[in-house]
């Protein structure tokens, strides 16, 4: 009785494997379609989109795309524009939690309540003053400028995220390191900062990804074609060569190919970084 | 008796100058981000609101309270009913149609042994790539003459199918749907794992025993248990499509003409490519009053159906 319920649940279980492998195929020929067109002649495109042979193999419009995306710059703007704007998130959200769960205040309770109703707010309720006023500040066309915007955008969510996090860690640790005549400045970095490192994880998978990926924002922020991100650049790029899908395929892959090698690489910690903030939330 | 009292008072001010103290260091760490927010946050979403009802043109500093003119502007406009109904077409139907996809990709995938984590990363691909590219992948095979859609459809003897689906305005909303799902699905379905994770196994044991169908312990078990998943998702799913904008960016531009416009996109194409900024602040006011309410409303809603 019992190995026959156990014989029918696997046969189960492999059809369902059997449908889900047939999905996920469909789901990947996008990818495979724009890896094998990357590496083709462009008059082989729309006659065999979906197949690749050694003769029409070739690097050129990889290297095409390469040298007239001036892809190393780019990508060292989108790095520059990443460590500034993940190092103000986790910084920054941190502190504000800690803040906000060491004084045990209610004023400073209210202050989170307030940072948490504005996670709903859209971007685009701010972008046009957002302009003049960064203009006026100096801060347009600039790096900085454009962590910033990142960060204010953000760190609602951010700190909703590290104050969760931080209230569910014993307070008294602080209290008996505040015996032992540290500040509250030494307890957060010694003591706390340690303790952070999954919720930063978390933060930076779910908002680290989405500043790399960006592309509204670079927008309104840089007008200066030497200070463009990958995004960007890509988008540019690729709209004044519509025709010319070999060039647009190569652009693609070699803009999404870091953050997909890393994702690859660390696909468990993105994953349960994804699941766990939603937890969470 | 004296010193006892003196004693009190004194013990009473070291606990008041501790808290003091307590509340200083505390207000100095959320003072980074408080200033931050207000500045390049708060300041600005107030300005729209005030600059929304005056002429103000993004970069003069004198303008005049004209009172709702923008917003009337934006609503007699000949792409305002367009607009509308498109919001309403991607909350009443890609909303659901996602979080159905999502649910059930979440359900399946839970118990389905070892290859669950090679799905996990698979629908999950799409997000890491950017929505830029993800817009042009979908530009190219959308495109009736080259794209590889219409070679397939051609091939499997299905060529009477292919038409130019983002060129004309029927087919638009629902192409430009499918790209999106295509490119959201995966964050949702982790989402929803989230939740199943934490739905007791023996419920799903008890229920083998009594041999209930897959479809019951969906609905008697499964959603129940996981409605607070359900109102995260479908909340954040609402707000995500109401200010999506890189992907249909990239793919429509909102066209053709007006066809496939959202509020979040024609909020900058007011702004910085008809250089009409004020319709661009009231757009994006009455986005966020939008965005707002849809919000409380579904949580107001969901939150009841949480507690059966």
């Amino acid at each position: 009785m019992k190995s026959s319920i156990k014989r029918r649940k696997r046969a189960k279980v492999i059809l369902t494997n059997g449908i889900m492998i047939l999905i996920m195929l469909f789901y990947l020929l996008p990818f495979w379609y724009v890896i094998n067109n990357a590496f083709k002649e462009k008059s082989y495109i729309s006659l065999q989109p979906f197949t690749i042979r050694p003769e029409i193999f070739t690097f050129d419009s990889i290297i095409s795309a390469f040298e007239k995306m001036n892809y190393t710059t780019t990508f060292l703007n989108s790095l520059i524009v990443l460590v500034l704007s993940c190092t103000i998130f986790v910084i920054v959200g941190s502190m504000t939690a800690y803040g906000i769960c060491i004084s045990g205040n209610k004023w400073l309770n209210y202050l989170y309540v307030f940072f948490v109703s504005l996670i709903a707010l859209p971007f685009q309720a701010a972008m046009v003053p957002l302009v003049s006023l960064l203009k006026n500040l100096g801060l347009s066309d600039s790096y900085l400028g454009l962590a910033l915007v990142y960060s204010a955008m953000f760190m609602p969510f951010i700190v909703f995220l590290y104050t969760g996090f931080m209230r569910s860690l014993p307070m008294e640790i602080m209290e008996s390191a505040r015996i032992d005549g540290c500040s509250y400045f030494q307890a957060y970095v010694h003591i706390y900062m340690p303790l952070l490192k999954t919720i930063t994880g978390i933060v930076l998978v779910l908002r680290g990804v989405y500043v790399w990926n960006d592309l509204q924002v670079p927008l309104i922020v840089i007008n200066d074609p030497a200070k463009q991100t990958l995004q960007q650049r890509l988008y540019v790029f690729a709209q004044s060569r519509i025709g010319n899908f070999d060039l647009v395929f190569a652009g693609a892959l070699i803009v999404c190919l870091p953050m997909v090698i890393l994702f690859l690489l660390m696909q468990k910690s993105f994953i349960k970084g994804v699941m766990a903030g939603s937890i969470k939330g | 008796m004296l010193s006892a009292r003196k004693l009190e008072a004194g013990s009473g001010a070291l606990k008041k100058r501790k808290l003091d103290e307590k509340l200083v260091s505390g207000i100095l760490f959320v003072l980074p981000a408080l200033a931050l927010v207000l500045v390049f946050l708060v300041l600005p979403v107030i300005m729209s609101f005030r600059y929304s009802l005056t002429n103000w043109n993004g970069v003069s500093t004198e303008y005049q309270f004209i009172g709702f003119e923008n917003f009337k502007n934006v609503i007699a406009s000949s792409e305002f009913k367009t607009l509308f109904k498109n919001t309403f077409y991607l909350i009443i139907l890609y909303v659901p149609v996602l979080n159905i996809l999502a649910l059930l990709f979440a359900v399946i995938i839970y118990d389905i042994g070892k290859l669950a984590n090679v799905y996990k990363v698979i629908l999950f691909l799409p997000n890491i790539i950017s929505m830029v590219v993800v817009g042009f992948i979908w530009r190219t095979i959308y495109n009736p003459a080259t794209g590889p859609l219409a070679f397939i459809l051609d091939k499997v003897g299905l060529g009477f199918l292919i038409q130019d689906w983002i060129g004309q305005k029927q087919t638009v909303m629902p192409a430009l749907s499918v790209s999106i799902i295509w490119f959201a699905v995966g964050f949702y379905v982790l989402i929803y794992l989230g939740g199943l994770s934490t739905v007791p196994a023996e419920l799903y044991e008890a229920a083998d025993v009594d041999g209930i169908s897959w479809w019951q312990r969906l609905f008697k078990i499964t959603i129940p248990l996981i409605a607070q998943s359900i109102t995260i998702n479908i909340i954040v799913s609402t707000i995500a499509i109401l200010t999506l904008f890189d992907l249909p960016y990239v793919l429509t531009q909102g066209g053709p003409g007006y066809a496939s416009q959202t509020m979040a996109l024609m909020s900058y194409q007011y702004a910085f490519k008809a250089m009409s900024q004020g319709k661009a602040m009231a757009l994006a006011v009455m986005l966020t009053i939008i965005t707002i309410l849809f919000s409380i409303v579904e949580l107001f809603f969901l939150r009841r159906k949480e507690d059966y």
